[in-house]
């Protein structure tokens, strides 16, 4: 009972503050509003919750009519439908990013492994035809090992270039040179 | 400056001023992603690795015609097989006192002919990250193959065994990544997208003096 009865009273709250929130040219014209005491009461409110403009009148709340934020969609998700063409490959410049693992780091007892510390025989590591395994990763796209995801995050992507700067020679230039 | 000519005389014996020449803008990422799944097949001579999740591979035979090296290039004589790395003493011929103190196994001391050489070869044949003073593992071999009459060797087996080299080894960057990117091409069939290009080494008259 005491919970039915909060919630009348919520109720009866509720459409009493409403008609006074949702509609400016109401408050204004009360008497009430132009109270010293309402106005500090207002003035409480942080700026950036009051919004500009005159309020729409179906908003009950101060989020409620905001225009949805459109959010960027997840890295990779772009080609979730990309199946085994490659092709949107035309279109999107791929970026390094990190392995994406699904699976929490200590799921299973597999931990990343950093292959930039200790001595290991790779050679032993090195697997067979990628194509011929199990999918470990879960929810990369570019990995189904955890070796690859593994070696991609410790050693290819530790680096600050990850290719090394290659130049093409120009024979008729360093010919010139002779001739300048 | 006689010896640019002569560095190019000796590119051209030795069949270098093609691959030398090779430029190909490249994606960082997907030679990344190949060097993070390659598998080598060495009975069958394929390299294996995957792109975004799919396989490919290429033979030995296939990868060095996208690079436009001709069919005898394959039976040459290959380094990797014949040598090991050369101990810096074995460099001697390289250097002259009359350019400066010697230190083998660096560029302190080298004859102009070889100067010039391990300047081209560290952008094209043996590219290197860090100090580019020092002349490291085969590039040492690269330039003594460059002395006068020594035998052409195949230069398509130099640089497969090389990737392979920085695939297994976690200090290496990705080398070649002009070339696997134009194998890549080549053997998806789709156009890929790049993002860093293939720039043009041109140097001024006083840094090849």
């Amino acid at each position: 009972m005491a919970c039915e009865k909060r919630g009348k009273q919520r109720a009866a709250s509720l459409e009493i503050e409403s008609p006074q929130s949702s509609d400016s040219k109401a408050t204004e014209d009360s008497p009430i509003a132009h109270r010293t005491g309402k106005r500090k009461a207002v003035a409480k409110a942080p700026f950036r919750s009051r919004g500009r403009g005159r309020p729409n009148a179906q908003g009950t709340s101060a989020h409620g009519n905001r225009p949805r934020i459109k959010h960027a969609s997840a890295p990779g998700s772009h080609m979730a439908d990309a199946g085994e063409s490659l092709e949107y490959l035309e279109r999107i410049i791929l970026r390094m990013q990190p392995a994406i693992r699904a699976a929490g780091m200590h799921y299973n007892g597999v931990r990343p492994v950093d292959y930039t510390k200790g001595k290991r025989d790779i050679y032993a590591e090195w697997c067979d035809n990628p194509a011929e395994y199990i999918q470990e990763q879960q929810g990369d796209v570019h990995f189904w090992i955890n070796f690859h995801a593994d070696w991609y995050d410790s050693v290819i992507l530790s680096k600050s270039h990850p290719t090394i700067e290659m130049k093409s020679i120009n024979w008729d230039y360093l010919l010139n040179m002779i001739c300048r | 400056m006689p010896v640019v000519g002569e560095v190019v005389n000796a590119c051209n014996m030795m069949n270098l001023t093609s691959i030398m020449s090779f430029n190909l803008a490249w994606n960082v990422e997907i030679v990344a992603q190949f060097y993070a799944t390659l598998y080598v097949d060495r009975a069958t001579k394929t390299f294996y690795w995957t792109i975004q999740g799919k396989s490919f591979h290429v033979e030995y035979a296939y990868f060095a015609s996208i690079l436009g090296f001709p069919e005898n290039d394959l039976t040459r004589e290959k380094i990797h097989e014949v040598e090991n790395v050369l101990d810096d003493g074995e460099l001697h011929f390289m250097y002259d006192s009359a350019y400066g103190d010697i230190k083998f196994g660096t560029v302190h001391g080298l004859t102009p002919y070889y100067k010039l050489l391990n300047q081209l070869f560290h952008y094209t044949l043996c590219p290197k990250r860090g100090d580019s003073d020092n002349i490291s593992n085969m590039s040492k071999n690269l330039l003594a193959r460059m002395a006068p009459n020594k035998n052409e060797f195949s230069i398509f087996d130099f640089i497969w065994e090389e990737i392979i080299i920085c695939s297994v080894s976690p200090k290496k960057g990705c080398h070649y990544a002009p070339y696997i990117f134009a194998m890549i091409k080549e053997v998806t069939g789709v156009n890929i997208l790049t993002d860093k290009s293939h720039q043009v080494y041109k140097p001024k008259k006083d840094q090849l003096e």
